[in-house]
């Protein structure tokens, strides 16, 4: 099973009953595995004009009280941004599955990790943030899907599943039979018609003087409460490094290789953390690695955006440096390595 | 012992009970109140007030929801009728209307109007057309009329600039899934009762699953406009309707296949 | 010169030609098969603009272990179907490693004393012609291929075969069988100690 498709087998498993879409490579076999499934598991599948119009429909779709997905990739990812604001402005759950590409505008449809700081900083406009999940295997497309649902309804908030053309196309065993049908979060702020109880308006807009502030207020500590609550990081090797990789995604699968190395090939022991909530970010647990080991060194498909937390989160206790590639290239594990000994040998 | 008599009353004219009693923001003359009430009352008469849902737009009309008590939801500018598919595909069940001016459905949401009318999702879609942009202080709509000054056309609309005005009914009326379309207007009684029975058509198509309709309402902007509401109404029937004509542009009820 | 144990360790594949040749097909069945038997795999397609350039590649790991990177740097086996996938991928392949060679398109040229590398050559698309259809060239190759790793049993890839093509496909189902055959038999000839 690829990745896009475990991603999307994933969403129906945790109760996606509604998905629109518009295509675009690298991602096509999501909407693709959609609409050959979701109406025949009860769902409603759209492929819609445009993303600007798919994202809004799942505003409908989760104003209404339904688990909705929408995915798509880098460019397309960037026209959602509108509608991802009004989703955070809103409070409505609904998961986004971005199969990033390398840009910048139209770039190529290599992986790239260069949607960092949209995924990552809310990406549209006005102070919100949405849980980021990165995936590094085709399993965790289907696991970190599912898992993408239960935060958003438990949160009330969009949730982005961020992975990358590679892990979106490369196909590897899935074991799924663990994804169970969820427990049904209780909506009742969802649009079903103002029968027997008071009405619901579903809205963003906060017109009166002051309530707006209140409810950014409201927002941020919600945001609050997710960075406490909700940060998620695998470490490997950590505990006696010397030196630390951080990488996510793909980036990290291949420093992971790096890790199972001789030591011989390597400046001493190399352990990896990696990030698996890119937003709220593992600042703690890299803060506490820092302490003790030589340096960091972040591997990057990207100019180096991830670098930038990892560097906030360090705070100057030992030396950061970037490995990056960027417009689709992928460091390869020859070239971690090289860079370790050359930074740290 | 005193006789007594019973004198029956009847009530000719009331607030319609899904009207919330506050007093509107909309300027004075403006066609929004009115549209309005008439929905309101629709809405009463049909009896779905508990299973009714708004989209309310981006525009002079974003507190529609602080007018009419039911079920709303805001979407952002231009997106009513994505919004509206979104809801209406989960609950089929329920009655789905968007309510949105020139800009928002003409303009920036011109492709999920088209879109959402070419799939015939089964929705209501009130379109106010006041040929201006009264939210963002009045500039030039793409329903302003051939020479109409706007802050944006202070020499008047150029068709050799800004192209001539958007008929949406017309535009739309080629789509075969599109089943109701019709303009109307508010600027008297008589009208304003022929507008509510073609709104009221469009409601009762949704409610027998027959498609998509949209009944598009030439609305009075007398701020913008700069004319008193009188002069307003003088405009629209003597200007506004040579571009925008009033009446039923397609009716195709379920299963056939010629307007009626 | 000894081929790697591949029932034990980890082993890495490029398989590459052009598009319509079957290479990722090739790749899915190999996976498939050796997926069935328990071993953990990675299959990594090429999905870049390469595509429309005409050529496809995909990179293959099967290992008793689990994989971390799915990328091949330096192939333990090479499978290459076309001339312009040749000159692409002929020196990422490690000391020792494999080559086989659709030699219908390719011309090796000095490449054996070149490369310290076991070269298999299948004439793969003309076998595939007097097969009757030229396309089942791919299973010919992964017949040939999986005979000299013995990376997996040959019931597997002939029920990966089944699985794969299903629907109005599965008419194609017995020359596909017959070409693993052929894949096989040549594979035996070319490896007998002379």
């Amino acid at each position: 099973m690829s990745g896009n498709e475990a991603a999307a087998e994933g969403a129906m498993r945790a109760g996606c009953r509604f998905y629109a879409g518009y295509p675009i490579t690298p991602q096509n076999e999501i909407i693709a595995y959609m609409a050959d499934h979701l109406p025949l598991r009860g769902g409603v599948f759209v492929q819609a004009e445009s993303e600007l119009a798919a994202i809004n429909m799942l505003y409908g779709a989760s104003a209404a009280g339904v688990r909705c997905m929408t995915s798509s990739s880098s460019p397309g990812v960037s026209l959602k941004q509108e509608g991802i604001s009004y989703l955070a402005g809103s409070e409505l759950p609904a998961v986004i599955v971005n199969i990033s590409r390398a840009g910048p505008g139209l770039g190529d449809i290599g992986p790239s990790q260069g949607d960092y700081f949209q995924t990552t900083r809310g990406g549209g406009h006005g102070d919100y943030r949405c849980p980021a999940l990165a995936p590094s295997t085709v399993q965790e497309m289907a696991e970190f899907t599912y898992l993408a649902f239960e935060l958003a309804d438990t949160y009330r908030n969009p949730v982005v599943v961020q992975g990358d053309g590679m892990v979106g196309q490369m196909m590897e065993p899935v074991a799924l039979d663990h994804l169970r049908p969820p427990r049904p979060h209780q909506k009742p702020w969802a649009l079903t018609g103002a029968a027997g109880r008071p009405r619901n308006i579903v809205r963003s807009f906060r017109g009166v003087k002051g309530e707006l502030e209140k409810h950014n207020i409201k927002l941020q500590e919600k945001y609050d409460e997710i960075k406490r609550t909700e940060v998620r990081c695998v470490k490997i090797a950590c505990e006696e490094a010397d030196v630390l990789v951080v990488a996510y995604g793909t980036c990290a699968r291949i420093a992971r290789e790096v890790i199972a190395w001789p030591p011989r090939r390597l400046p001493g022991r190399v352990g990896l953390l990696r990030p698996v909530t890119l937003w709220p970010f593992p600042c703690r647990q890299i803060a506490e690695l820092a302490e003790r080991v030589r340096g960091v060194l972040t591997v990057e498909m990207n100019a180096g955006q991830m670098v930038e937390d990892v560097r906030l989160a360090v705070e100057g206790r030992c030396p950061v440096h970037l490995l990056r590639r960027m417009g689709g290239a992928v460091p390869t594990a020859r070239e971690i390595a090289d860079k370790l000994v050359a930074l740290f040998g | 012992m005193r006789e007594t008599r019973t004198v029956r009353c009847e009530t000719l004219y009331a607030r319609p009970q899904c009207l919330i009693d506050v007093p509107t923001h909309y300027c004075a003359g403006c066609g929004h109140g009115t549209v309005h009430r008439v929905l309101a009352e629709i809405i009463d008469e049909l009896g779905i007030r508990e299973r009714t849902i708004g989209i309310a737009p981006v525009g002079c009309a974003v507190l529609a929801y602080d007018y009419i008590d039911i079920d709303w939801s805001e979407a952002a500018h231009g997106r009513p009728p994505a919004v509206a598919t979104g809801l209406k595909r989960v609950r089929p069940d329920r009655i789905v209307f968007t309510y949105q001016g020139d800009g928002d459905l003409a303009s920036i949401g011109m492709a999920e109007t088209i879109h959402a009318a070419n799939r015939g999702e089964n929705i209501t879609v009130i379109f106010i057309n006041n040929a201006v942009y009264g939210m963002t202080q009045g500039q030039m709509a793409p329903t302003t009329l051939v020479g109409q000054k706007t802050k944006t056309t202070p020499r008047g609309r150029d068709p050799e600039q800004d192209g001539y005005p958007i008929r949406v009914c017309e535009l739309l009326s080629g789509f075969d899934r599109v089943r109701f379309l019709a303009r109307a207007t508010v600027t008297s009684a008589a009208r304003v009762r022929r507008m509510k029975k073609l709104l009221k058509k469009a409601f009762r198509y949704q409610i027998e699953r027959v498609g998509f309709s949209l009944v598009e309402v030439l609305s009075p902007c007398p701020t913008y406009w700069r004319m008193t509401p009188v002069e307003c109404c003088e405009f629209i029937e003597e200007t506004m309707v040579k571009s925008f004509p009033l009446g039923v542009i397609k009716d195709v009820s379920a299963g056939e296949d010629g307007d009626r | 010169m000894s081929l790697k144990d591949s029932t034990r360790e980890v082993h890495r594949i490029i398989i590459a030609g052009f598009g319509g040749q079957g290479v990722l097909t090739l790749g899915r069945l190999l996976c498939m098969s050796a997926m069935s038997e328990g071993k953990e795999v990675t299959y990594l397609p090429s999905y870049g603009s390469e595509v429309r350039g005409g050529t496809a590649n995909c990179h293959v790991v099967i290992s008793p272990d689990q994989i971390f990177s799915p990328f091949v740097e330096k192939a333990d086996s090479l499978i290459i179907l076309n001339r312009a996938s040749f000159e692409r991928f002929r020196d990422a392949i490690r000391p020792g490693g494999l080559l086989v060679v659709n030699t219908s398109l390719v011309e090796l040229g000095d490449y054996e004393s070149t490369h310290q590398v076991t070269v298999l050559p299948v004439p793969a698309t003309e076998q595939a012609a007097e097969l009757g259809n030229v396309l089942v060239g791919n299973v010919l190759l992964l017949g040939a291929f999986r005979k000299a790793t013995g990376i997996c049993c040959r019931k597997s890839v002939e029920q990966a075969i089944r699985q794969l093509l299903t629907g109005r496909k599965s008419r194609d189902i017995e020359v596909n069988q017959k070409a693993l055959e052929r894949g096989t038999q040549l594979a035996a000839e070319l490896l007998q100690p002379k």
